[in-house]
């Protein structure tokens, strides 16, 4: 936005997670399956805010689609992240100069796990920390298989495989910052991911739905609970979303990892699921979400830059149009300032209906997103 | 052993049984046969009259007792019938002369007299003692020094007592005559020399003898048996009996008359003189008649067994006359041998002995002994079916008494009660405390044998998965793609296929039956470990020093219950419901992991639309072999995972299971309604095993009790036996 007057829409999402759960996956598959999706649509596109986002979308997809064809899936062999990384999207209502751009960051699980992970990271980390506490949605993928499979004997290691603590501790610090700024939007995502095992809507065979509700909300209780002390006005949701939709666990065993809480880590297996055709439900639930609450928080952002100019406007007016006195009234228009001030009082009331079309606009995308329902997988949580 | 025995040690062990400390005395009061002395002597009576008969029945002689008072002619019609003269059987005028008894038989060659000698003891008991008791005079002598020191009265006021002293100072005096005789046994004497052993000394010899007194040798005989020749033709299976006099003034004379001749003849012939001072049957005459009758014994016929010998004086016919005519009167009523028969004789007359009493009497005996015989053994049979039934009476009064006693089975109920009440609360806290440790098992964490068995279990069905599902990889696929090919499609290899790999994949978690059997049989044994703990030496170590298994002791446990004497049947009942249980994969966790093998189908179901769904559908080609491959492979492994989880998940079920099977146990042994009472009945009914050291004397009784009824049972048996031979 090079024009000061025009009106600027910038957001952060910020995802939790500890390494492995797959940040990446989710975030590549959020900007492709997103990008398919709204494409569908009318009302708004989804772009990639620069080349480098696009090229890392591009990358993700293809080597996922890739493994899918040759019917193997080993998320161990998916590469870790090793840097942060900023992916830069736009959202943009169509038919209007309106872009939304939102920037998610990436960044290795390990450091939420291990703050940084020593101190050459921690410059970077406390970088990636101001950035969550800073972002207006806070998504925490969770590792579905993880969450349902870790037996009786290691459910004692589960918290710090989850790392409870440590999102606990970021979470705070974005309650606190957003209860801050009461005005602006507020959201937590609680997502499992790789969910296509237990729900039945994607194909397989059992349905686990309630289970795995109710592992996530017994697991991270003490996340909520904090949520609802400390941002009580935050909105709180959960979507269990698939990964792939047609990758199935076969099994799961714990295998020694030093390092690991416990020196241990649980490896999954799975199996592709004839025919092996991406399907990924929960992410069109979470795009939509996503885009409404963009778009929401714009329409507010919106309402109150056309407030503020329509009040300047409505003050640059009755300055142009105030009576001085005859001599004080013939000295302005010698001297060009009465024009002067209806010049300035003509632009803070174009500014003002320009701000006003924005918010019109945005309130008309948001009535055709509100129109796309929700699936039954999304729950509120607060 | 005879039954007279058998009474007398059912006397001696009743006695040790109701002297036995743990009977309580009301009940050993019961434990009594008050009668059993007059039994035993009914007994000892009919075994002697049975003894006798046999005696009778077997006697080679026609036996005739000579009866009488003194002086009838008794000793005279004796030497007529045996041919003996008075050297051998005294006879005497106005004195008795017999002084013991003498059986003389008939033998035509043998001519001999054997005389059974007193002992010194026999002397005293049998001769002095009766005349002291008679004469009322202190316990008698015990020796026969005594008797020669002996300080008897001068006189008796009493004449028969006088007569008494008399006899009992001439047989002291005479002592040093005869002591030396007193030897006991069996003494041969020629006939000639018999008169001193056998008869009185005549006035005679008591005159010559002067003041050193007479010789009284017959003191020293209790008996003679004389063998000669009879002189009367057909008689020579005949023996006569001599007793001393009827009414002659001796001790008891009666009374050994009687023994003399009861069952020892077999008829009697009394004999009656008519002389001046006796020419009617007199009241001696009816007493020594009436004593003849307890001769008599079972003969019912009087007649036939009594019979008088009326001794005639041929030159005294007027005499003879008078008498006839009383007899007539006073022994038959008016009718010549009505009652009695008469024989007419002189008795000094052999021959007409021979002719007129002989004869004629074994010619009625001929008919008359076997009727007699007949009477007799009906009379003894009679008699002793009456002991019999006596018996048996008594019996049956003694069974109720033991049964009361059996009853309370030699201890007394409480102490009874209070062991089977401390029995069953010693076992019910050990089975709480064992419940109370299952309960905490089944709460408590996994057991980590169960998730090793799992485990195991679940390792082994991957192996087999990755072994070609048992078949090798390749032959796998090669056959796969086989079967793909010649059918047309992949569902005719992988429809069966899908079945077979279920089933063994389901049959290879059965392998946790193992695991269910060892923990069954460690609640077994630790069940029985605390029922056994409480049970004494009821199961102490067997004989072989191996431990039984607690299935082991349990099953002998329920047998215990069920054979007990008094029956526990809801005790058994619990026993045997805690051994009959199977704890199974294939009925406790089958049904729960049954939908984790639901995918390894051709067609699957889908949950949500109910849309059958095809699982494989693969090219034709060596590349959709080895596709197939992987999808069996992933379906199988996940089912098995999955398995593996459910079965995780019911970790708790095997503890939960086998602590609900033991608290079941625990209520229905310690808590059902008949708990008490069947406790109590097992202790009545194995204390001895249970406790054998503190029910040592109750061992003790039970013996000496299973002694009273096992002689019982003996004293039955024997009176049936007897009534079966009579």
């Amino acid at each position: 936005m090079t024009d000061t007057n025009r009106l600027v829409f910038e957001y952060k999402i910020g995802l939790l997670a500890p390494s492995q759960v797959g940040k990446s996956t989710l975030i590549a598959s959020l900007l492709s399956e997103g990008q398919r999706m709204l494409n569908r649509e009318t009302t708004v596109q989804l772009t990639a805010a620069d080349r480098l986002t696009g090229n890392r979308i591009a990358n993700a997809d293809n080597s996922v689609t890739g493994a899918l064809k040759a019917r193997v899936f080993r998320p161990m062999l998916m590469p870790g992240t090793s840097d942060p990384s900023w992916f830069r999207l736009l959202l943009e209502p169509r038919g209007h100069d309106l872009p939304i751009r939102f920037d998610i960051l990436d960044y290795p699980g390990g450091w939420l796990e291990n703050g940084g992970e020593g101190p050459e990271h921690e410059q970077k980390w406390n970088e990636c920390e101001a950035f969550l506490a800073d972002s207006s949605v806070l998504i925490v993928p969770i590792d579905s298989v993880l969450l349902m499979e870790a037996r009786a004997e290691n459910a004692a290691l589960l918290t710090a495989h989850l790392a409870v603590f440590q999102i606990k501790q970021v979470v705070l610090r974005w309650a606190k910052n957003r209860r801050e700024r009461a005005g602006e939007p507020a959201m937590v995502v609680f997502c499992p991911v790789k969910c296509e095992t237990y729900l039945s809507d994607s194909g397989s065979l059992q349905d686990q739905a309630t289970d795995l509700k109710h592992q996530v909300v017994d697991q991270f209780s003490e996340v909520l609970e904090t949520l609802r002390e400390a941002a009580p006005h935050a909105s709180v949701r959960y979507l269990p979303i698939d990964t792939y939709g047609c990758v199935e666990l076969v099994s799961a065993r714990w295998v020694q990892r030093p390092g690991a809480p416990g020196d241990i880590k649980l490896e999954p297996k799975y199996r592709v699921r004839p025919p092996g055709t991406i399907a990924r439900k929960g992410l069109e639930d979470l795009i939509s979400l996503l885009c409404r609450q963009l778009v929401d928080s714009a329409r507010m952002q919106s309402e109150q830059t056309a407030a503020q100019r329509e009040a300047t406007a409505r003050y640059s007016r009755e300055y142009a149009d105030l009576r001085e006195g005859f001599f004080r009234d013939l000295w302005l228009k010698v001297s060009g300032e009465r024009g002067r001030r209806e010049r300035i009082a003509e632009a803070d009331q174009e500014h003002y209906l320009e701000a006003h079309e924005t918010t019109r606009s945005l309130f008309d995308v948001l009535a055709a997103l509100g129109e796309r329902r929700s699936s039954p997988r999304l729950h509120h949580l607060s | 052993m005879a039954l007279g025995e058998q009474l007398d040690e059912l006397s001696a062990i009743l006695a040790d049984l109701r002297m036995h400390i743990t009977l309580d005395p009301e009940l050993a009061g019961s434990l009594t046969l008050p009668q059993l002395p007059e039994i035993r002597a009914d007994v000892a009576e009919t075994a002697d009259s049975f003894r006798m008969i046999a005696t009778r029945f077997t006697r080679a002689t026609v036996n005739l007792g000579v009866s009488g008072a003194a002086r009838m002619g008794k000793s005279t019609l004796l030497q007529s019938v045996s041919g003996l003269d008075d050297q051998q059987i005294p006879t005497g005028d106005g004195i008795p002369v017999t002084a013991i008894r003498s059986r003389i038989f008939h033998s035509p060659t043998v001519l001999r007299a054997e005389l059974e000698m007193h002992s010194p003891e026999s002397f005293l008991a049998e001769v002095i003692a009766p005349l002291h008791t008679a004469l009322s005079l202190p316990a008698p002598p015990r020796s026969l020094e005594q008797f020669a020191d002996w300080s008897y009265p001068e006189s008796s006021e009493q004449t028969r007592s006088r007569l008494l002293l008399t006899r009992l100072r001439e047989l002291q005096s005479a002592l040093p005559s005869y002591k030396h005789l007193l030897t006991g046994g069996v003494k041969s004497v020629p006939l000639e020399e018999i008169r001193p052993y056998v008869a009185y000394p005549t006035d005679e010899e008591i005159r010559a003898a002067g003041p050193g007194g007479v010789r009284r040798a017959y003191a020293a005989v209790r008996e003679a048996r004389i063998e000669c020749p009879f002189p009367h033709e057909h008689v020579a299976r005949i023996g006569i009996v001599d007793l001393p006099g009827l009414g002659e003034v001796t001790a008891d004379a009666e009374q050994r008359h009687v023994d003399g001749l009861r069952n020892e003849v077999d008829a009697v012939l009394v004999v009656k003189r008519s002389s001046e001072t006796s020419s009617f049957f007199d009241e001696t005459d009816a007493s020594g008649m009436a004593l003849l009758d307890r001769v008599r014994g079972f003969v019912r016929s009087t007649g036939e067994f009594t019979y008088v010998v009326h001794n005639i004086d041929p030159d005294k016919p007027h005499l003879a006359e008078n008498l006839r005519g009383d007899l007539l009167r006073s022994l038959n009523g008016g009718e010549a041998d009505r009652f009695f028969t008469v024989f007419e004789t002189d008795v000094r007359d052999s021959e007409r002995v021979g002719r007129d009493v002989l004869t004629p009497l074994l010619k009625r005996l001929a008919d008359g002994l076997p009727v007699m015989d007949a009477e007799v053994l009906a009379g003894t049979r009679g008699r002793a079916g009456a002991v019999r039934d006596r018996i048996r009476l008594h019996l049956a009064d003694l069974q109720r008494a033991l049964n009361l006693v059996a009853r309370r089975a030699g201890v007394p109920e409480e102490v009874n009660d209070a062991k089977a009440d401390q029995l069953r609360s010693g076992v019910a806290k050990r089975l709480r405390v064992l419940v109370a440790d299952l309960a905490a098992e089944a709460n408590g964490s996994t057991d980590p044998g169960y998730a090793q068995a799992v485990e195991n279990a679940y390792e082994g069905v991957l192996d087999w998965i990755g072994d070609g599902f048992g078949r090798g990889a390749d032959v796998w696929r090669e056959l796969a793609l086989t079967r793909m090919i010649t059918e047309g499609h992949p569902a005719d290899f992988a429809g069966p296929e899908f079945n077979r790999i279920r089933v063994e994949i389901s049959r290879r978690f059965a392998a946790l039956d193992d695991f269910f059997t060892d923990r069954l049989t460690d609640a077994w044994d630790r069940t029985a470990e605390a029922i056994a703990a409480e049970c004494g030496a009821l199961f102490a170590e067997s004989a072989d020093g191996e431990e039984a298994s607690g299935q082991v002791v349990l099953k002998r446990l329920a047998k215990l219950f069920g054979e007990s004497s008094q029956p526990c049947p809801g005790l058994a009942a619990a026993v045997h419901s805690l051994l009959d249980v199977r704890l199974e994969y294939r009925t406790l966790l089958y049904p729960r992991v049954r939908p984790d093998l639901a995918p390894l189908n051709l067609q699957v179901t889908h949950p949500d639309t109910g849309e059958e769904m095809q699982q494989v559908a693969v090219p034709l080609t060596e590349g959709g072999a080895e596709e197939l491959y992987g999808i069996f492979n992933g379906l199988a492994e996940q089912a098995a995972f999955r398995i593996q989880k459910s079965l995780l998940r019911e970790a708790a079920v095997p503890a939960a299971v086998v602590h609900a099977l033991v608290e079941q146990f625990e209520d229905t042994l310690i808590r059902s309604g008949t708990s008490v009472q069947e406790f109590r009945r097992f202790v009545r009914s194995y204390r001895n095993d249970l406790w054998p050291e503190e029910f040592h004397g109750i061992n003790e009784a039970n013996s000496r009790f299973a002694r009273v009824v096992g002689v019982s049972k003996e004293i039955a048996a024997l009176a049936e036996q007897g009534e079966e031979e009579l």
